[in-house]
């Protein structure tokens, strides 16, 4: 009796798993795969790739793994897979090296993969000449944007330039433009600006781009002292824009620049509303100061140095306990990032305009995306784990997207980080600056001061009415006045209206105390 | 700008928004409607922007419910429709029209089933009219939402005919020959006031409130037309609500 039910349990034993994929080899792995059973095609090809019969097997089977993958969306997983093959070369026996870069062209257009993963990717050297045409707008722009990271500009012209249409065209041309406009060639900074705001689709990715060309528009016409045009393209952020606040105060510099001094207050006095109360813009208190100075509004020239250090003592005091504690846990700054956003943070209240500002960089933004991807993978994956779980495969993949997620949050809050210790920099600056003016006024050299400035010529022909729009005569106008009361569809229309007091007894006459 | 403008901060629902609003719409009746824009000049910060509703030299094409408030004992429900040229932000040419049908409320029919009494009653089947609106404020309010709504207020200036359906429903006496039923129509003059509340820069939720008063003849409405007995004045105080969109 005891044999027989021996023999039975080997016998079910043996059938069961011949029926799965444990003992599954390459052939039934493709019939998984023509059968579109990608759940059981990927976990016979991941079992395949571990124990190749034949040569050539390993690679193909990790090919139909990626493949498999993809088909189940899921694109990040597969991009381990695609990275393996990728990572081995142009050689004779890598028959999927075209085809793997490719995939990873595709899903990094889509999803990105992140700046880490992909310097990994080209760690490889390859013969630019051997890269497919359908890869090469992936392979020469991460080429491109390696080499400008490491601020070898031409190098990373060369490589931009070698981007044929396709995705990453319209990427490459915009580096271009950034380029040209810092080696000084600003009109064909402009004409790559134009070209990428001209080609960018209408969608989500497309708006990104085209706001970026837009601010890069604005700056170079800035730098070339054409401050009417920079306005105007700061003009075109849209105000659900991260960057519209951003576009404000850049144009109220340019406003300066034009002596449009009712616009710049104007543009100011939008920054400064309680809408934004956390959002970092201490500069402008300097412009604020230093407008009134050209208005030879002296007591105001005080009251905006005193209000920039009411509101950034306290900033600059919590920043610099927020650097001490984190500057050897970048995943630790990264969370604190991240709970600021999220809402859950309660300490360094003080100094969340910069961690506010910091949650609006691309590299956050960019890491919680991975972040977001790769929890959706991996929540997807407990579906499969009576399948990939006796295999193996789930482990892996799991193990991959985690440590995706740590590489990402890891990078990103080092970034930050970096980013962090440079507004701690820029505060003490500004504050340095903010002490400047008030000794130069005490001393009575308010003269010398605004020749320091140097503003441009008073544009008398640019007119403009409140924000960042130009007086149009064919146009009807709609007043409102503020009178103490903020209101959200009036953000971004103000303007002042003050005269100068220079030359009415008070120019020169440094107000003491 | 020859408007006053007018703020209304967060009136936390539109209904106290347009009771406010139609209080500065009396309120703002004045001469300093026509001041000009110096009057923002003693105002340290102000906005100036393009305008969100520009009505100068389009048509505004309208359809709204009428209701006649002032009616003892029947109900008077009309439709109408309307078409205004605006000259200027603040002065617009319109001419409306409105039909419609009346229905006796239970007191007339109390009235003369319990105490035998008919009531003699000036229907209103029609009201047509041309004249001018004056809209002296442009004004926004907040919405709980949030969300900011721009309105005009106006006021209305208008001649027409009124047209009253008599169906001598009184004339019950076995002496008295019933007159057919007809409608008489009798000129008149008609003041209101409303507001626009701009949907979008091509819509807007229009009401009004409008006093349409004319002169009478005591014998129309009589068992006997023919003979004169003298004249009487009436007045239709309507509440109108609908839509508009410019073109």
């Amino acid at each position: 009796m005891r044999h027989v039910f021996k023999y039975i349990t080997c016998s079910l034993l043996a059938v069961s798993l011949g029926a799965g994929p444990v003992f599954a080899d390459y052939r039934a792995a493709t019939a998984y795969y023509a059968r579109r059973d990608y759940i059981s095609a990927a976990n016979a090809y991941f079992q395949a790739s571990g124990y190749p019969k034949a040569p050539g097997e390993k690679e193909r089977s990790e090919w139909g793994l990626a493949q498999s993958l993809t088909r189940l969306g899921f694109y990040y997983s597969a991009s381990k897979y695609y990275s393996v093959i990728v990572r081995r070369g142009p050689t004779q026996n890598n028959v999927y090296f075209v085809k793997a870069l490719e995939e990873l062209g595709r899903i990094n257009s889509t999803i990105n993969l992140g700046q880490s993963h992909i310097v990994q990717l080209f760690k490889t050297r390859i013969d630019p000449a051997l890269v497919p045409q359908q890869a090469a707008g992936f392979y020469f722009y991460y080429l491109g944007i390696e080499a400008f990271n490491q601020r070898k500009y031409e190098q990373a012209f060369a490589y931009f330039q070698k981007v044929p249409s396709g995705p990453y065209l319209i990427k490459a041309q915009f580096h271009m433009g950034v380029v040209s406009n810092l080696r000084g060639a600003h009109s064909k900074a402009i004409s790559y600006f134009e070209r990428v705001r001209a080609s960018a689709d209408r969608d989500e990715d497309g708006a990104w781009i085209r706001e970026q060309a837009n601010l890069n528009l604005a700056r170079v016409h800035y730098e070339v002292k054409r401050y009417r045009d920079s306005i105007e393209y700061y003009a075109q952020i849209p105000r659900n824009s991260d960057n519209w606040l951003e576009a404000l105060f850049e144009a109220a510099w340019a406003f300066f620049m034009m002596q449009k001094h009712n616009n710049t207050l104007g543009t100011i006095h939008t920054l400064h509303s309680p809408f934004f109360e956390n959002r970092f813009f201490p500069e402008s208190y300097i412009l604020q100061a230093i407008t009134f100075l050209r208005l030879c509004r002296y007591p105001a020239v005080k009251d905006s140095l005193a209000k920039f250090k009411t509101r950034y003592k306290g900033v600059f005091d919590d920043l610099a306990r927020m650097i001490e504690k984190n500057k050897a846990d970048s995943k630790g700054f990264f969370k604190l990032v991240y709970d600021y956003r999220t809402g859950s943070l309660n300490e360094y209240r003080r100094a969340w305009a910069i961690l506010d500002a910091l949650s609006r960089t691309d590299v956050y933004k960019e890491a919680g995306q991975t972040i977001r991807f790769a929890d959706n993978e991996l929540a997807r994956l407990s579906r499969y784990s009576s399948v990939w779980g006796r295999t193996g495969l789930q482990d892996d993949i799991s193990g991959f997207l985690r440590n995706k997620k740590q590489a990402a949050v890891k990078d990103a809050g080092r970034r930050l980080f970096d980013k962090a210790t440079g507004y701690y920099a820029y505060l003490k600056e500004l504050s340095d600056q903010t002490i400047g003016i008030n000794t130069e006024m005490v001393l009575g050299r308010v003269d010398t001061l605004r020749a320091q400035l140097k503003v441009g010529t008073a544009d008398k022909k640019a007119n403009f009415i409140g924000g960042l729009q130009e007086l149009n005569v064919s146009q009807d106008l709609e007043y409102w006045p503020f009178e103490g009361e903020y209101w959200e569809d009036e953000l971004g229309g103000y303007v002042y209206n003050l005269d100068s007091k220079c030359g009415k007894g008070e120019e020169g006459a440094a107000p003491t105390k | 700008m020859t408007q006053l403008t007018q703020k209304k901060s967060n009136a936390g629902v539109l209904a106290r928004g347009l009771l406010l609003a139609s209080v500065m719409a009396f309120g703002a009746f004045t001469p300093d409607a026509m001041a000009n824009d110096d009057r923002f000049s003693g105002y340290e910060i102000r906005v100036i922007r393009p305008r969100f509703m520009t009505k100068s030299n389009r048509l505004e094409l309208g359809g709204q419910g009428v209701f006649i408030l002032n009616q003892s004992f029947i109900y008077s429900l009309m439709a109408s429709g309307l078409l205004d040229y605006h000259f200027s932000e603040s002065l617009a040419f319109e001419i409306n029209g409105a039909f419609g049908l009346s229905f006796d409320k239970q007191d007339k029919t109390l009235l003369k089933r319990d105490f035998q009494i008919t009531t003699q009653i000036l229907r209103t089947s029609y009201m047509a009219a041309g004249g001018f609106l004056w809209t002296p404020i442009y004004g926004k309010t907040q919405l709980p939402t949030g969300d900011v709504v721009y309105f005009d207020s106006f006021l209305t200036f208008e001649a027409g005919m009124t047209g009253i359906a008599y169906d001598y429903a009184q004339c019950v006496a076995p002496d008295v020959e019933k007159p057919a039923p007809t409608t008489k129509s009798y000129p008149g003059a008609i003041i209101g006031f409303g507001q626009k509340y701009f949907l979008s820069e091509d819509t807007a939720i229009r009401w009004d409130v409008r006093d349409n008063f004319f002169v009478y003849q005591v014998a129309d409405g009589s068992c006997n037309p023919g003979v004169s007995t003298g004249t009487d004045f009436q007045q239709n105080v309507t509440l109108q609500f609908g839509m508009s969109t410019f073109f």
